[in-house]
């Protein structure tokens, strides 16, 4: 019960952060948004980061978070040639659904940061770091209920983050780049990246729908067998 | 993406090969600093002056990197981008006094089309940038940053890094032998290739868990997290470092300063303004130029003293 008070209160932290930064950018009436877009997206990650360093780790956890995000990192590889067609937010999900909230999404972040380490960086890293790693938190807030062992509810939720990783990902230079913003901006952004948002929403949903049961196995059974990263203290 | 850990060539830095920059030795978080105030530059001064002559100093910094190609790429793969924001602008938005043309119910101001051309420009400067940044800051430049701030988490991401490659070498080797099982992506349809995929990473997150959580133990055995650790510094901070730092900072929180008072900013809407610079505003484009310029600035001063010296 202390666990699940903990996480909602580093949720919202990051929340109010990031409501303290809009207000900011809401007064100054979109000047300097850009700027202030990358300060708000930074600081609001910062609670989890550090609720994750002041936890009290042992090296069996640390290594099991590496594994499960080098592991997502690396689904982008064999991957490549089917177009769109990535498994990396669906590893997010799985893992985060078996850890909970805050390894959820240092699992999803350092597979951002970790895979773009060897696509090269770019503006685009702390959004994606962003995407994942919220990605990660609410699949771990969702998996204390018991319906998200609904495999059908999960395909939905899986679908949804599809688009709503490719909304915040075209935030960075859509939105930010072209003035002012209206509801019209908007449509015209999701309208042109509607075909990948969709593969990637779809593809979300047939990884979930076929592998979720085993990937789930595997990973409590590891969770189980080593006693690793238990919530309920 | 051969860039994965493909082949097993050592890096440059492991065969001995360190940069010959000057600003590619400075302190982590000199070269950090620097990129960070560079990037909010582009950000803050949206001024076609500001804007065309930041882009030839980052244009030139990425020169004196030998980065021509990738420059080149670059640029190539924004002008989408950059195209696309300024067709966009005067599209999604008809304030501003000067109307060039009306059709369809649209109408195109000078103001939008200006806005469109400044943003892209500042775009294009953002991505040289990163042309750099991935040239100067490398990897583990980048965690030295954060080891004493937060040494679990690059603890973490270290290790992750690590298993990359190595995860792409195993991937290899049980795709070999799982297509004697008949389990293989390179035919089929999409759908069961991606089926193949999963499968084949199934076996890897199995094999490399068990794998991982021995190495775990080990370190355990060896005493890792009995007590707090020290942590080894691959880079030392110098005097030239500190110098620098404060300079940078100094330098750039002027100019903050003069920003925050609107110079070096062209008013667009309502109504687009003077492209004129007071003297002001000369003298911070002046202060943005050097810091910007500072790899370059670096580079010559030894380039003199070198020729001056014999």
């Amino acid at each position: 019960m202390k666990a699940l008070k903990n996480s909602w209160t580093t949720f919202g932290l990051a929340f109010l952060i990031m409501a303290i930064f809009m207000l900011f950018i809401v007064t100054l009436k979109g000047q300097h948004f850009l700027i202030f877009s990358f300060i708000c997206l930074i600081t609001s990650m910062l609670p989890f980061y550090w609720r994750f360093e002041t936890r009290d780790i042992r090296a069996r956890e640390i290594i099991f978070i590496a594994v499960l995000a080098a592991i997502a990192a690396v689904t982008r590889v064999p991957f490549a040639p089917l177009p769109s067609v990535q498994p990396t937010s669906f590893v997010i999900i799985v893992s985060a659904l078996v850890l909970g909230p805050e390894s959820g999404f240092i699992v999803g972040s350092t597979a951002a940061i970790v895979s773009n380490m060897f696509l090269g960086q770019g503006p685009w890293t702390p959004w994606q770091m962003f995407c994942w790693g919220m990605m990660g938190v609410t699949a771990g807030l969702i998996s204390r209920h018991q319906w998200a062992q609904n495999k059908y509810l999960l395909c939905i939720f899986g679908f949804f983050w599809g688009f709503i990783f490719g909304w915040i990902m075209n935030l960075w230079y859509f939105v930010a780049y072209v003035n002012p913003l209206t509801i019209k901006t908007f449509i015209a952004a999701y309208v042109a990246s509607f075909y990948f948002d969709l593969a990637h929403a779809l593809s979300n949903v047939f990884f979930i729908f076929f592998f979720y049961q085993s990937w789930y196995r595997i990973i409590s059974r590891f969770k189980v067998k080593y006693g690793l990263l238990a919530e309920d203290e | 993406m051969d860039v994965y850990g493909r082949s097993r060539a050592r890096s440059q830095r492991a065969s001995g090969l360190k940069s010959q920059l000057v600003f590619d030795q400075l302190n982590p978080i000199v070269i950090f600093a620097y990129y960070v105030i560079a990037i909010a530059f582009s950000m803050v001064f949206i001024h076609p002056t500001y804007l065309v002559s930041e882009l030839l100093m980052i244009i030139a910094v990425n020169l004196l990197a030998k980065n021509q190609k990738k420059t080149l790429g670059t640029l190539q793969g924004a002008l989408f981008m950059m195209l696309f924001i300024v067709v966009m602008n005067p599209i999604m938005n008809n304030h501003g006094a000067h109307v060039i043309v009306t059709f369809g119910g649209t109408v195109i101001t000078a103001e939008a089309v200006t806005y469109g051309f400044l943003m892209a420009l500042s775009l294009a400067i953002l991505m040289l940038i990163f042309v750099s940044y991935n040239q100067s800051m490398t990897n583990h430049k980048f965690l030295y940053l954060f080891v004493r701030i937060s040494p679990q988490l690059t603890l973490l991401t270290m290790i992750t890094m690590r298993f990359v490659p190595l995860f792409i070498r195993r991937f290899t080797n049980i795709k070999n032998v799982q297509r004697t099982r008949g389990v293989q992506m390179e035919i089929g349809s999409v759908r069961a290739r991606s089926h193949a995929g999963m499968r084949l990473m199934e076996v890897l997150l199995i094999n490399s868990l068990v794998d991982a959580l021995q190495t775990a133990d080990s370190m355990t055995a060896r005493g890792y997290g009995s007590q707090k650790r020290t942590s080894y510094q691959r880079y030392r901070f110098t005097q030239r470092d500190g110098w620098l730092l404060t300079l940078l900072i100094a330098g750039s929180g002027l100019c903050f300063y003069f920003a925050k008072q609107g110079i070096g900013r062209l008013a667009i809407y309502p109504m687009l303004g003077s492209i004129h610079l007071d003297q002001i505003g000369w003298l911070c484009l002046v202060l943005v130029l050097l810091i910007d310029s500072l790899p370059l600035l670096l580079e010559g001063w030894e380039y003199l003293w070198w020729t001056l010296r014999k």
